[in-house]
């Protein structure tokens, strides 16, 4: 007994000193202090006359079900035929899944980051994941004439600044995207209006408005926070490199696919 | 309690980066169909979407399987400390994983147990799989 003893408080002994060792070893290498420009250092950028720079790395994690993330009275209600689409979506079907881009809000919404590149005239949402990406053209034109008979998968987007917050309008997007992870659908008559605005000059408070009468009885907001990654990259993401998962899907509808 | 305590410590570590998949975890395993494996690392394909590793395990009357296990994608995996060597052909590790719903010879691998006995998580966190400690 006294043995067993002895041998316990020895092993407790040990236990920090290991556990620290090992997770010591599972870190990732130690970076040096990120050398470059501003947004890469997150350091103040330059005071310019202006709106400002959101040019940067950006994490917001998974869209997961958008309806958690809705504002207060801003709640995502679906209208009859919008819950039997989301009762009986197949998890198997997610575009997602066959490398296609996930729609113009979910590759923001990602666990990848994605960087923003800003100019006055035009600015691009570059994602990591399956290395997709957005132009937002913010020099007054409007949405083209014959959007509707050509939606894009990453719908069209034209923006413009009302005094600090960047307001981005998205329309004409390809009816196969799914809004978010847990597979909420939409009609070609969804109409987004994004708005970014900077809480801090490393935080990103990202509000969105999804306006489709099809499968939303009203317009519903919901609200993210994208961080800066700083000293972080765009790394590779060639999504049938080596793709493999197609091949082993079974129908998995609903509730039983959700992530 | 040595290894509940040191996969808490690993836990911690790994839980600082998530790692993303492309697919649901359900539309592919089956999370009533666990399956742990101990082999000898055959292959390493530091890969997009995933990456993915294949083991020779030997059952009892010495027939030898290979399974191929799928973990997170690279970039996600590279930000936590994953190197395309951390397995590498010849090493032995154990896999704590889901089988396949179609029966075939893929696992979605969620703790990996490296050639050092360090447990690590090494799968896919958003996929809405079995909990597992470091997953988000």
């Amino acid at each position: 007994m006294r043995y067993a003893a002895a041998l316990g408080l020895l092993l407790l002994a040990a236990i920090p000193a290991a556990a620290q060792r090992a997770a010591t070893d599972r870190k990732a290498p130690p970076k040096p202090k990120p050398q470059g420009a501003w947004w890469y250092t997150g350091e103040a950028p330059p005071a310019t006359p202006g709106p400002p720079d959101l040019t940067g790395v950006w994490l917001s994690g998974a869209s997961g079900d958008l309806s958690k993330f809705a504002l207060p009275g801003q709640e995502m209600i679906l209208t009859p035929l919008g819950k039997q689409r989301y009762d009986n979506v197949d998890h198997a079907k997610d575009p997602d899944t066959y490398c296609l881009p996930q729609g113009p809000g979910r590759q923001l919404m990602s666990i990848h980051p994605t960087m923003i590149l800003q100019r006055p005239d035009v600015i691009a949402f570059l994602s990591e994941t399956q290395h997709i990406f957005r132009i937002v053209y913010m020099d007054g034109r409007d949405h083209p004439e014959d959007l509707a008979d050509y939606p894009e998968w990453t719908g069209n987007s034209i923006g413009k600044w009302e005094k600090d917050t960047l307001v981005v309008d998205t329309r004409g997007i390809n009816e196969r995207t799914w809004i978010d992870t847990s597979g909420h659908e939409h009609s070609q008559d969804l109409h987004m209006v994004e708005r970014f605005h900077l809480a801090d000059r490393n935080t990103l408070e990202y509000i969105t408005t999804y306006e489709d009468r099809v499968f939303f009885v009203k317009p519903f907001t919901i609200k993210r926070i994208f961080k800066r990654q700083i000293g972080d990259r765009i790394m590779d993401y060639a999504c049938m490199e080596n793709e493999k998962d197609i091949k082993n899907l079974m129908p998995t509808i609903g509730e039983n696919g959700r992530r | 309690m040595r290894n509940r305590l040191l996969t808490a410590g690993l836990g911690l570590v790994c839980a600082a980066a998530p790692i993303l998949a492309h697919h649901s975890f359900a539309a592919e395993y089956d999370s009533t169909k666990p399956i742990v494996i101990t082999g000898t690392v055959t292959k390493m394909e530091w890969m997009n979407p995933h990456i993915y590793y294949y083991v020779d395990v030997k059952d009892q009357e010495g027939k030898v399987t290979n399974f191929a296990v799928e973990g997170g994608t690279p970039g996600s995996l590279y930000r936590q400390g994953w190197r395309k060597d951390s397995l590498k052909v010849g090493d032995t590790v154990t896999v704590d994983g889901f089988k396949a719903k179609n029966g075939s010879n893929y696992i979605n691998g969620r703790k990996v147990t490296l050639p050092d006995g360090r447990r690590v998580f090494g799968g896919s966190s958003d996929d809405g799989g079995p909990a597992t400690e470091g997953k988000q």
